[in-house]
């Protein structure tokens, strides 16, 4: 709808010919600094992973600051807990800690006398069935399709994501069961390239997510996509305590296919 | 208690002995155009030998006056005509027809309100704005296109939307919580090109009146106001045809008899060519765009008897908005109203009218195979019964009832790709009815205090067939609850008192006050400041519950230099319960679930309007001045803190002059400045999954940059015959040229990856435009 408003408002202006845009200072104020939290736990090994920065003032460079000095715990509803390891500037990684399926994970950061907690249910995976080249039909480009069967009786949230040799997608592409539960169904992604060769290694990704995690990306998502009239606000997160950002409990599962001659 | 008795039998006697024994005589009838027969709209009928004795025609031109037998001399006015007095012998009941000529003088070209000259002292009501169809001709606007919505928002307590937006914002409600009726049907989008235009075609209006929210008992429906649109009945003597040719679109109004003096017609229309100018453009998209409005206005009218008489009037106006085929989208409203008139007896009118309004948007897509189509829309029906009784010049009542039957389908959506079906579905439709029954009374027991008070009672039932969901703190559904077709699923019922109290402290001022309770059962959602075509009307369900309005307000009105000069102070503070705004990064784009994505809370309004005002002479205008407040507090958004509302602004001024330089030359200008709305800008920005993200500590926390814009425009009378009269308009908008913020944005710098930048866009800069008048 963003793009037809615009498409509207440019054609309008084409005749009129006097509408600008000019780069303004604006005076915000200073926030202050406050914990971003970006933390995963997946069933994949050696994935317990927290990375710990700070947000700065708009009008600063996109320099983020590290946390070094925070105390990062994580521990699963079976009584197993550990307190990660600085590995790099503000990433923190658990050595023994593994994740898996069917377990509530809690994070915990003490930092600057404050503490942080969230947690973060592991859904289990749904098994990809297969994968399949199609084609967009705006683009002509070649897109993949990741098919599954959606477990009945319960709320599924997935991501879907597609590797294609070795470069990974970013974007949080996100899609609940409402429409689907219980069906086998299938979830298209751009292959963001405008042919696939012979012998390219295509893989696709399908992660169980839960409730938080998903609005989590779908407010994400919203708020960087609408039109600069509506107004914004912050991805809503599930981290306590004012901290921004998100704790992701998720299963992992992933099929490759490579391109045939 | 027997003195209380006696007292009570006295009082009971002395009223039965007012209305019974004295024998008392009715005048009735209706006030025209001796040329075109048009009936005037709240024209003055005053009583010379009793003093402050008077009334006014109501909304259909009909007049009754009940008076002591006698000898009486009656005048009656209207601004732009000339008075007419005339001696009448009252010792029966008489039926009179008074036809008042327009003045010869030049001056009705530039006549700022037509209502008898104190009235605004004397009247009961307050808050109410009444604009002539000439206002709106002498005031410079974008384009060269008169408008009625624009003009209304250089009134004080009314503020634009801003620019792109025909909404308006009126003593702090939202765009949504103004009821805008034309010949009674509601207009669900009154904007074209996304707001640029307003659908009101002014050829084809008659009288156009604005209630800020102490309405009258017979209105409701919306917290904030009623806009209230009367269309042109049409001359039932002879033909006429009027238009205009400006820059971007053309008019034309063609108006007569059916049956001369029984019968007339009015067709009215409008059409932009645009489009026509993207045909020249080096872009190719652009060639192959489409992109017009138009707009139709119908009326006839049948005068079936001395006492009856029926209308049918509708409206039809579409904006479409394409590229080549494989694009296509358009929208617009329809309305139809029904109506029939009859004077039951000498102090008994009624009004029946059946009406039926829609509001619809189509959206096409044909590209490589794929064949997409989304269509929306809302209906209503409705009937609607008035009746008014003129009791004696001292007291008259209202009453009567309306039900209205809506139908809201959220959306359908089709797509097939290369024929085969591929997605079909139907977002949940809502049907609802509302009831409301209603009764005032105005009463006027001396010169010195005049009441209005009355009761409406309004309901909601929510209708099935549809699933209804409730809700956790997060949103997630927990329940469902399916109702079948025709159950009623939820009733909501709500009196609403109405009290207007005028107190006249001498014959240049008086003081007025009114308390009003309104409620609101549809609710328009819009997640950006211009309003979208797509933007979806709610009803009311088990989660979203009627929209309650309390106002309280308190005016004084001064009039100096023999009523030549008014001045009034107005205040107002309004309470707002079930008041809806989005969670943080809603979703509500064709969503089936969108009532997960709201929030429900209060708001309060408050402010103080200043209005100065000059109505006749060679120098007319006025300067308005409004200081307000508009906030909400809403369980989870800022912390459930009070925060100021989108529309709420500080500071609002309306500076409007017209001056007749020369019997042929006429010059106006107008001013606008008001403090920005409030907005939500990022305090930081942080990185996650890689990206910047703007991060934001509170919703509407700053400001948009003032805004403040001066038009000017000149009027030259070309010819004027009995026959013909043209005149040419030239009118520049945004004189000198201030570029106004439409939006700001605050994104990735692309020539620096390691900078973020804030972006302004403004829409217009300075746009002269030109346009040519005509009427034979």
């Amino acid at each position: 709808m963003k793009n037809i408003k615009l498409f509207l408002i440019s054609s309008i202006l084409f005749f009129v010919a006097s509408s600008c845009q000019k780069v303004i200072q604006v005076d915000l104020n200073s926030a202050d600094p406050q914990l971003v939290v970006e933390a995963y736990v997946t069933d994949a090994p050696d994935s317990i992973w927290v990375k710990l920065t700070k947000t700065v003032n708009f009008s600063d460079k996109n320099e983020f600051p590290a946390v070094d000095d925070a105390i990062v715990i994580v521990s699963d509803s079976e009584g197993n807990s550990e307190q990660l390891t600085k590995i790099h500037p503000g990433i923190y990684k658990a050595i023994n800690l593994q994740g898996t399926p069917g377990r509530t994970y809690k994070l915990e950061i003490e930092y600057n006398g404050k503490k942080y907690t969230a947690s973060s249910y592991m859904n289990y995976p749904v098994e990809i069935d297969s994968i399949s080249i199609g084609r967009s039909v705006f683009s002509g480009n070649p897109t993949i399709r990741i098919h599954f069967t959606d477990p009945a009786n319960i709320r599924n949230y997935y991501r879907y994501l597609r590797e294609i040799n070795g470069n990974k997608t970013r974007s949080f592409e996100i899609v609940d069961d409402n429409l689907r539960n219980g069906q086998s169904t299938f979830v298209t992604l751009s292959s963001g390239v405008q042919r696939l060769l012979p012998n390219d290694t295509v893989i696709g990704y399908l992660h169980s997510i839960d409730y938080a995690t998903f609005e989590y990306y779908r407010t994400f998502n919203q708020i960087n996509e609408t039109g600069p009239t509506a107004t914004p606000g912050n991805p809503i997160g599930n981290i306590s305590n004012g901290a921004i950002g998100i704790f992701a409990a998720f299963s992992i599962s992933s099929k490759l296919l490579i391109i045939e001659q | 208690m027997s003195t209380t008795l006696k007292t009570l039998i006295l009082i009971l006697l002395i009223a039965i002995g007012n209305t019974l024994f004295a024998q008392k005589f009715t005048l009735s009838g209706s006030v025209k155009d001796a040329n075109t027969g048009e009936e005037l709209l709240g024209a003055t009928i005053l009583v010379k030998e009793l003093s402050a004795t008077g009334t006014t025609t109501n909304m259909y031109g009909f007049y009754s006056l009940t008076l002591p037998a006698g000898e009486y001399t009656i005048i009656a006015q209207y601004i732009g005509y000339e008075t007419q007095s005339f001696k009448l012998n009252l010792n029966q009941n008489i039926k009179k027809d008074i036809k008042l000529s327009q003045s010869s003088k030049q001056l009705k070209e530039v006549v700022i309100v037509d209502e008898k000259k104190d009235e605004n002292i004397t009247k009961t009501q307050m808050g109410v704005e009444k604009i002539s169809v000439k206002d709106i001709e002498a005031i410079p606007v974008l384009m060269g296109e008169r408008d009625v919505l624009k003009t209304i928002q250089l009134t004080p307590g009314v503020k634009s939307a801003g620019e792109g937006s025909a909404g308006f914002f009126v003593r702090g409600g939202g765009a949504d919580q103004n009821l805008i009726l034309l010949d009674e049907a509601v207009v669900y989008n009154a904007s074209h090109l996304l707001g640029f235009f307003s659908v009101f075609n002014s050829d084809a209006l008659k009288d156009v009146t604005l209630y800020k929210g102490s309405q009258p008992a017979e209105y409701g429906g919306r917290l904030a106001s009623v806009l209230d649109v009367r269309m042109k009945d049409g001359n039932d003597r002879s033909y006429h045809v009027d238009g205009g040719i400006g820059l971007i679109s053309s008019r034309l109004n063609v108006e007569g008899p059916i049956v001369k003096e029984k019968s007339s017609f009015a067709v009215s229309g409008r059409r932009t060519y645009a489009d026509l100018f993207l045909k020249f453009s080096n872009d190719t998209n652009l060639r192959r765009s489409i992109l017009y409005f138009y707009d139709l206005n119908l009326k006839a009218n049948y005068r079936i008897s001395e006492k009856d008489r029926v209308f049918v009037s509708g409206y039809f106006g579409r904006d479409v908005l394409g590229l080549g085929k494989s694009f296509g989208f358009d929208w617009g409203n329809a309305t139809g109203t029904l109506r029939w008139n009859r004077i039951i007896n000498e102090k008994l009118f009624s009004n029946t009218s059946f009406i039926a309004s829609n509001y619809k948007y189509n959206i096409n897509i044909l590209l490589g195979g794929v064949e997409g189509k989304i269509v929306s829309e809302i209906r209503n029906y409705s009937l609607k019964q008035d009746f008014q009784y003129y009791h004696s010049t001292k007291s008259s009542f209202k009453f009567g009832f309306q039900s209205i039957y809506y139908n809201i389908i959220p959306g359908n959506i089709s797509f097939t790709f290369n024929n085969s079906v591929g997605v079909e579905r139907e977002l949940n439709k809502r049907y609802g009815l509302e009831n409301a029954a209603y009764v005032s009374h105005t009463y006027k027991p001396s010169t010195l205090i005049s009441f209005e008070y009355g009761l409406r009672v309004s309901s909601y039932s929510v209708i099935g067939p549809g699933d209804f969901y409730t809700y956790n703190n997060q949103g997630e559904i927990l329940d469902t609850v399916s109702f079948a077709n025709g159950k009623i699923a939820k009733n909501y019922i709500n009196p609403e008192p109405r009290v207007a109290v005028n107190l006249v402290l001498n014959e240049r001022s008086s003081i007025k006050t009114a308390l009003t309770r309104n409620t609101q059962n549809i609710h328009l959602l819009s997640n950006s400041n211009s309003g979208n075509p797509t933007d979806m009307w709610l009803a009311n369900t088990n989660n979203i519950k009627p929209e309650i309005g309390d106002q309280i307000s308190l005016g004084y009105f001064r009039n100096f230099r023999d009523n030549t000069i008014e001045f009034s102070v107005e205040s107002y503070y309004k309470y707002m319960q079930n008041q809806i705004d989005y969670r943080d990064g809603a979703d509500v784009t064709l969503n089936d679930n969108v009532e997960s994505q709201l929030l429900y809370g209060t708001g309060r309004a408050y402010g103080i309007e200043f209005l100065i005002k000059k109505k006749y002479g060679k120098f007319k205008g006025w300067i308005g001045y409004t200081l307000s407040r508009v906030e909400r507090q809403i369980e989870g958004i800022n912390n459930g803190n009070y925060y100021p509302a989108r529309q709420d602004r500080t500071h609002d001024i309306s500076i409007v002059g017209i001056y007749e330089i020369a019997p042929k030359w006429t010059a106006s200008a107008t001013w606008v400045y008001y403090t920005g709305n409030a907005v939500t800008f990022p305090s930081g920005k942080y990185e996650i999954a890689g990206q910047v993200i703007n991060y934001y500590t509170e919703r509407n926390g700053y400001r948009m940059p003032a805004y403040h814009r001066m038009d000017i425009g000149v009027t030259w009378q070309r010819k004027k015959t009995e026959k013909f009269e043209s005149n040419w308009n030239f009118s520049v908008y945004n004189a000198y040229n201030r570029e106004n913020a439409f939006a700001i944005t605050f994104e990735q710098d692309p020539d620096d990856p390691s900078r973020t930048r804030a972006v302004q866009t403004t829409l217009f800069k300075i746009v002269p435009s030109i346009a040519y008048n005509f009427k034979f």
